[in-house]
């Protein structure tokens, strides 16, 4: 197989953020929804002044927490939670964006975290994880719990994603 | 193992070839770095939220949403929120454009510590290393601080009155507190 080539989000000092790739070694579902973001934009809170530079767009956030993660290996706690078998999510608004981190050789290995009590609901305390975090896949939620069917579609990307690692390796 | 392409450019640098762009990142990295500070400020005070909101004298709520927000606040929300944990907000801008020259200091008060000489008292300045030296004579009670004076990274120039010659830690607490020694 052919040598593939993953779109970088941002090369930081701490990480590298990057898209994971399907099975064809093309398809980048989180890609695609980075590029397809749509203009949606906050307005600065308080005086209800909505002009177009008080605003922060969506992609734009989404595009700084990567690049604050990479650089720094921190993103706002209300940005990210974890999930499970090694997934956490990007939280912006109502969409989340999985990920999991390898070594880059087409392993990884889950960083579970207990919570840590805090008012609020507490957090998840971010670990140290290996130096290559890929983004999975986009998603909406819209209950509460994070449904089966996303975890499951992000185990089967992660899975096809690493399978191009250990391709070239071999 | 695959390797990136160096001569590829990343998502943010292919956002930040365009003026809009660039603006736009430029919004969202500060909102980002405010709420990152404001929380870690918040947790490392030990101040609880409802503490808070009575020091602030908003609502619990409020503080939920300053804090859980997406960090687009006005200044004087932040610098509110920052100062009643304890910390005191500062804006430094950094060129990041070629020939943009940097920003210019701010002046040093040596000025205006000769004209306080007459009320007596003491000035030290401190350099990086938390030497002092300026040591003049000026009134009493008064601080002046530039740059961070964090006790554990002191960069920067701290001016301090006193009637008696501070430590460099008494004068960078004294200076966060906003008071003399």
């Amino acid at each position: 197989m052919a040598k593939v080539r993953r779109r970088v989000v941002a090369d930081g000092d701490w990480y590298l953020v990057e898209c994971a790739l399907r099975a064809d070694g093309q398809t980048s579902p989180v890609s695609i929804f980075i590029d397809e973001l749509a203009s949606a934009a906050w307005p600065s809170e308080g005086d209800g002044v909505s002009d177009a530079d008080a605003q922060v767009s969506t992609r734009s956030w989404f595009l700084a927490v990567c690049e604050a993660f990479a650089e720094t290996g921190e993103m706002p706690r209300r940005d990210y939670n974890m999930l499970r078998d090694g997934f956490w999510e990007f939280k912006h608004l109502d969409f989340r964006v999985s990920f999991y981190d390898t070594d880059g050789y087409g392993n990884y290995q889950p960083k579970l975290q207990e919570r840590h009590p805090l008012a609020g609901g507490g957090y998840f305390p971010l670990p140290d994880f290996d130096e290559i975090v890929r983004l999975g896949h986009p998603f909406f939620k819209e209950t509460p719990r994070t449904p089966e069917s996303e975890l499951r579609t992000a185990a089967a990307i992660r899975e096809e994603d690493l399978s191009h690692d250990r391709t070239v390796d071999d | 193992m695959t390797e990136p392409s160096m001569t590829e450019w990343t998502l943010v640098e292919h956002e930040e070839a365009s003026e809009v762009g660039r603006l736009d990142m430029a919004a969202a990295r500060l909102s980002v770095q405010t709420l990152t500070v404001l929380n870690k400020a918040v947790e490392s005070s030990g101040i609880s939220r409802r503490t808070l909101a009575e020091k602030i004298g908003v609502s619990e709520g409020r503080v939920s949403q300053v804090l859980n927000g997406n960090g687009n606040l006005q200044a004087a929300t932040v610098a509110r929120f920052l100062r009643a944990v304890g910390y005191q907000a500062q804006l430094m801008a950094v060129p990041c454009d070629e020939g943009v020259p940097p920003l210019p200091s701010p002046k040093r008060g040596a000025r205006r510590s000769r004209r306080r000489r007459q009320r007596g008292g003491w000035v030290y300045q401190y350099n990086l290393e938390g030497t002092t030296i300026l040591p003049d004579s000026v009134g009493p009670t008064e601080v002046v601080a530039y740059g961070d004076v964090h006790p554990e990274s002191f960069v920067g120039s701290l001016q301090i009155s006193s009637e008696k010659k501070p430590t460099i830690e008494a004068a960078i607490v004294a200076s966060e507190e906003g008071v003399g020694v």
